[in-house]
């Protein structure tokens, strides 16, 4: 798997990748206590903003109202 | 935790050609999702003729129509609160801000999300870790805390450093000095105007700050913050180094800072924006060293897309090799020089009033100081410099005052200024953007 500048992405990276997507497939389950949603919306969103940072994808979630 | 002196070591280092790789591809998408989500910027791109899937690379950029700031408040004229620029529902919006309106005209509203503002305290951590800001630091911010966006993004930004905060809201001058040092703080974040006048206070306070803890002084908000003579009065009087930002409201966050070897200019955080330079009168882009109109597209802000907006602000780029730091980040040297719409026509000459207090701020005598224009009997344009005398210069005003003159005249092809003295305090302060130029012309700009 290769970043958006095309360089090979390290393990640490694709640990971040799965680590997110994670946060995010929870994060789409029906019926998340206030707490656990609101939670994992910041938790979503700081991992977001880390794998922007690495360049790692460029879509935006928007179906989790991030 | 690596002790880095790079935030995101792996984008601040990264080859030229691999950057420009990252920011085609973030282009692609950003386009790609502001056509799906926005009306507005559909309605943009389709008078362009431009179909998001031809932007392939960054030469593209140049296809994609300006945004201009007239075009984004009429949609928002037309639309009311927000037009129809969002490309988010406004219930994901967690905060909402304006622009702080000190040119008079209709603000700018503007939303962001909970990602959005993870976003913009993250631009800001660019800054502050570049500028040397660690999580030891006690960081104190002269900020009131309101609607204008200013540094609610820093303030989340040295929170997620794991810096110690040290906010002052609604607080007097007086106070916050007092709380700078009795809380031992060791950076302060403020407009340059306003750390000036904390500086004077505490001086007045007979609190020596020079000698106290603060060893930064992250300032933003205003061109003052790279203009050299008034960096070094700050420096000076806090006995700090000073770091310049500059962001925008239209954007949220900071898109360029001063890194810790303050190269007389500052880094554009191009992982997360593409900065083009263009000649404001034809719109064509301008050479690295070349003065010309800042136009930004932001790859972070999810509400609220920004393509190719045109911000008025005048700088020059230069490419990141100038800075000894290691970043491939390219820089405006000087930073933001000034603004398009700033410059002031008198009898033929152009006056910049950030030209001005270049000069004005090489005079140690002088604390405060307004540029007034007015018309003299009915027709002549004539151009004033207001001082006030800083206390233990009144010796030296007379002769400062001739000086002062004649750099003037000398730097303006020979345009006569008045240099005034008034009484202290009786020129405005500011706490955000500083209104210096009192304009009482019949006809401004007249010949």
């Amino acid at each position: 798997m290769k970043d958006l500048a095309g360089r090979e992405a390290t393990p640490v990276e694709r640990r971040l990748l799965r680590l997110y997507d994670g946060v995010a497939d929870l994060l789409r389950e029906e019926g998340l206590a206030p707490c656990v949603a609101a939670n994992l919306k910041e938790a979503a969103a700081a991992l977001c903003v880390a794998i922007l940072d690495l360049g790692l994808r460029h879509e935006r979630p928007d179906d989790l109202g991030l | 935790m690596s002790d880095s002196p790079y935030w995101n070591p792996k984008t601040e280092t990264m080859p030229r050609e691999e950057l420009s790789a990252l920011q085609a591809k973030k282009l692609r998408a950003v386009v790609a999702r502001a056509y799906e989500k926005s009306a507005f910027h559909r309605r943009l791109l389709d008078g362009g003729k431009v179909r998001p899937e031809r932007i392939r690379s960054l030469a593209d950029l140049e296809r994609i129509p300006f945004t201009t700031r007239e075009a984004w408040m009429e949609c928002q004229g037309a639309v009311p609160l927000y037009g129809d620029m969002l490309a988010q529902p406004e219930h994901d919006a967690v905060r909402y801000h304006m622009t702080s309106g000190t040119t008079g005209r209709r603000p700018l509203r503007v939303l962001d999300s909970r990602l959005d503002w993870k976003w913009i305290a993250e631009c800001w951590c660019y800054g502050f870790h570049g500028f040397g800001v660690r999580p030891t630091d006690r960081v104190f911010f002269a900020f009131s805390y309101a609607t204008f966006i200013g540094f609610w993004g820093a303030h989340y930004a040295c929170e997620k450093m794991g810096a110690m905060v040290l906010p002052s809201g609604n607080m007097a001058t007086p106070n916050r000095v007092r709380v700078i040092e009795e809380m031992g703080a060791t950076v302060v974040c403020a407009t340059p105007t306003y750390a000036l006048r904390m500086a004077q206070e505490a001086r007045e306070l007979g609190i020596d700050l020079p000698r106290g803890l603060v060893s930064k002084v992250i300032v933003s908000g205003e061109p003052a913050g790279s203009i050299p003579a008034t960096k070094r009065l700050i420096e000076s009087q806090w006995g700090a180094k000073v770091g310049d930002t500059a962001g925008m409201t239209e954007l949220g966050t900071i898109m360029m800072f001063e890194c810790s070897h303050q190269p007389g200019g500052a880094h554009i955080i191009e992982d997360h924006f593409v900065e083009e330079v263009i000649d404001p009168a034809t719109g064509k882009a301008v050479g690295y060293g070349e003065r010309g109109e800042r136009v930004v597209t932001s790859f972070g802000r999810g509400m609220i897309p920004v393509l190719r907006y045109r911000t008025r602000d005048l700088v020059v780029k230069v490419p990141g090799a100038r800075c000894s730091c290691g970043r491939t980040f390219d820089l405006y040297e000087g930073g933001i020089l000034g603004r398009v719409d700033d410059m002031l026509l008198v009898r033929g000459t152009n006056v910049y009033p950030r030209a001005v207090e270049a000069i004005v701020r090489e005079y140690p005598a002088v604390d405060e100081f307004q540029i007034r224009l007015w018309t003299d009997e009915g027709i002549r344009d004539e151009i004033g410099v207001r001082c006030e005398v800083r206390a233990g210069h009144e010796e030296h005003w007379d002769r400062a005052a001739v000086d002062l003159q004649k750099d003037l005249v000398r730097n303006h092809e020979g345009l006569h200024f008045h240099v005034e003295r008034v009484p202290t305090g009786s020129l405005p302060r500011f706490e955000l953007k500083a209104k210096r130029v009192k304009d009482d012309r019949v006809v401004k700009g007249g010949a």
